[in-house]
């Protein structure tokens, strides 16, 4: 399964590589990518993957926001 | 585990700039085994941890260094370095910026021996072909010093906040910059024409310009080379506006930054801009101002470009030998731009002896002239850009026969100026230039071309009169044609000429016309205030040096062929034509 995710506040390539840490540290996610500009972020997971998680993870860094797009 | 077995160690951890950086090596040290607690502070690197069992400093190192961090023992953050190669310097590393160094520095004396540096003089009626060219020739030369070092040195500052990112989004601010020039030079090219020299920036006020630029450039340029991490401490206390604008900038969404930085660009020092802006400032149309920049910033894209895009898509190891390169060239480059800045500013210091003494072959500055006839003759040859010799020492009080050789001179070498008495001088193209002066106060008195290109540190020193030195009474050097003697049967009344220099007009009227062997009085009633070559115009067939300054100036001769006659600023630009006639 693939989600897509719109991660506001990413301002550097640190960004990229802590986000993508973070979530591939979580339950179910096969890979993780992370558009710096964009803030897009490709999930690529199995049924395991919790948006809510993911969302509070992230959001719990710092100073990002996260949107689920569907 | 036992509590007590629990210590604290501290860490030096390189390559951090903001907090994500923070919690993204925090969150790798955590899943050491034996990490118990991680606390970073990215400010100053510092990294404390708690740990049951010791970590393996190369181990922590090879966790980190793929997302472009090392690792240290806090105690050895000045000294020696534990596995560590990007944060330290070692010898070889010195070895090669010397190296590099040394080759760009011969590399320019060579160019300047064989005269690859030509001048290019401005005229009047220039193609917009011409100008693209000066444009594309500009930017491999001199302007490449100014703009071109400040492009590096923000490109690899850019490079190294942002590590990782692809070739084409490294070239984006580059992009945003070159459109921000073009479009800015447009704009200023076609404000200057309407608006005149209002403008135009004065040459001190482009002297501290230049300073505070090449200051910024040096402080890059140092970041770059990893020299003196000292620096870096001083980081917050740069100008608010200065780290900003640089923080902006390698932040990959602002466009805004890139762009402005590239538009202001119009008012960097920059001899070729210098020049054209004058000419825009002469012909005074806005049309004219407008398409004269942008060509002119068309010109110079090409070699700008290419230096992004070297920058951009540079890998491995040859980034690494770029980015060195380009800190060696950032900080000779800015060295070179604070030593003019400070000429053109009114300070004669010389702060890259390195460049004169290989060339200048220094002049025993001690020895005193050798005196005849009650005159201190003082001899200097003039060649290219270049005084030799350019130090001299005379004697309080005795006039100074001062004889210049001024047939190899080049651009505004050819005419020399001594801003502390006002003298200036057009150096004849031709046989020896003598210019007369007595020295009164003891202490230096320097001397340059209009616009403070040549040999940095020309200077007389002056000593006092201790040997008891009479000197010769100068008879005042007779720069007007010789009074009308009635009795001579060819003498006629002179000529009156009157040109106005002023913000509404420019230069007007632009031609004129004189009859062949009759004596001309030239008035140049000069309104505003001209910087750069401007400040000396000069008729070079008569040899005739006008200084201007902001109220009537006379000066006189007398045509002895017909045709066009050109009266031009100190770097050949052609400011106004005579045509002699029968």
């Amino acid at each position: 399964m693939k989600t897509i995710a719109i991660i506001k506040g990413t301002h550097c390539n640190s960004c990229k590589l802590l986000i993508e840490d973070v979530c591939r540290d979580m339950e179910g996610v096969q890979s993780c990518e992370v558009d710096l500009q964009t803030g897009a972020t490709v999930i690529e997971h199995d049924e395991r993957f919790q948006q809510n998680l993911f969302k509070q993870e992230v959001e719990g860094l710092g100073e990002y926001k996260v949107e689920f797009n569907s | 585990m036992e509590k007590s077995q629990f210590k604290k160690a501290k860490l030096k951890i390189s390559g951090m700039h903001c907090a994500s950086c923070e919690v993204l090596v925090e969150r790798k040290f955590r899943k050491v085994a034996g990490i118990e607690k991680v606390h970073i502070n990215h400010a100053d690197g510092k990294a404390e941890i708690v740990y049951s069992k010791e970590p393996d400093l190369r181990e922590l190192n090879e966790l980190v260094r793929g997302d472009g961090y090392s690792v240290a023992r806090w105690d050895d953050r000045g000294t020696g370095s534990v596995g560590i190669n990007e944060s330290k310097n070692t010898v070889v590393d010195y070895l090669q910026m010397i190296w590099i160094g040394l080759v760009l520095i011969s590399l320019y004396f060579i160019l300047k021996r064989i005269d690859f540096l030509p001048s290019f003089s401005i005229s009047e009626h220039m193609s917009y072909g011409v100008i693209f060219l000066i444009g594309l020739f500009a930017a491999v030369s001199s302007c490449i010093a100014v703009v071109g070092g400040l492009l590096l040195a923000l490109a690899g500052k850019y490079n190294e906040v942002n590590p990782g990112l692809t070739g084409i989004q490294k070239l984006k601010p580059h992009l945003y910059f070159n459109v921000g020039r073009i479009i800015g030079y447009t704009l200023f090219g076609a404000l200057v024409g309407a608006f005149g020299s209002v403008l135009a920036l004065s040459p001190r006020a482009n002297g501290y310009l230049m300073v505070i630029v090449s200051a910024v450039m040096l402080m890059l340029g140092f970041q770059l080379l990893n020299l003196f991490p000292g620096l870096r401490r001083f980081g917050p206390k740069m100008p608010k506006f200065i780290s900003h604008k640089i923080h902006d900038l390698s932040s990959v969404d602002n466009k805004g930054a890139p762009f402005t930085l590239g538009a202001l660009t119009f008012f960097l020092p920059c001899g070729f801009t210098q020049a054209l802006q004058l000419y825009v400032l002469a012909i005074g149309d806005w049309k004219v101002g407008a398409l004269t920049m942008l060509t002119f910033a068309l010109g110079t894209m090409p070699a700008l470009f290419s230096l992004s895009a070297i920058a951009s898509f540079a890998k491995g190891a040859f980034q690494k030998y770029f980015l060195r390169f380009a800190g060696v060239v950032v900080v000779l480059l800015a060295a070179f731009n604070i030593n003019n800045g400070l000429i053109l500013a009114g300070y004669n210091i010389d702060l890259a002896t390195i460049f004169s003494t290989s060339t200048s072959g220094v002049s025993g500055g001690g020895a005193v002239a050798p005196i005849v006839d009650g005159k201190q003759i003082v001899k200097m040859k003039v060649d290219g850009y270049t005084y030799s010799p350019n130090k001299f020492a005379v004697i309080a009080g005795v006039p100074v026969e001062w004889q210049i050789d001024g047939a190899g001179a080049a651009g505004c070498g050819r005419v020399v100026v001594m801003p502390t008495l006002g003298i200036s001088k057009y150096l004849l193209p031709e046989g020896i230039t003598t210019i007369t002066f007595v020295p009164t106060q003891t202490g230096t008195i320097p001397f340059n071309c209009s616009m403070g290109m040549m040999t940095r540190g020309s200077e007389f020193t002056v000593v006092p009169n201790t040997t008891g030195v009479v000197g010769a009474k100068v008879e005042k050097e007779n720069t007007q044609a010789p009074s009308c003697d009635p009795s001579v049967a060819t003498c006629a009344e002179a000529q009156k000429l009157k040109i106005e220099v002023s913000q509404e007009r420019g230069i007007y009227p632009r031609e004129l016309t004189v009859k062949r062997g009759v004596p001309v009085e030239l008035t140049i009633d000069d309104k505003v205030a001209l910087g750069g070559c401007m400040s000396v115009w000069v008729i070079p067939k008569y040899g005739v040096t006008i200084p201007m300054k902001i109220g009537v100036i006379k000066s006189s001769f007398t045509p002895t062929e017909t045709g066009v006659l050109n009266i031009t600023c100190s770097m050949g630009s052609i400011m106004a034509q005579i045509n002699v006639i029968d």
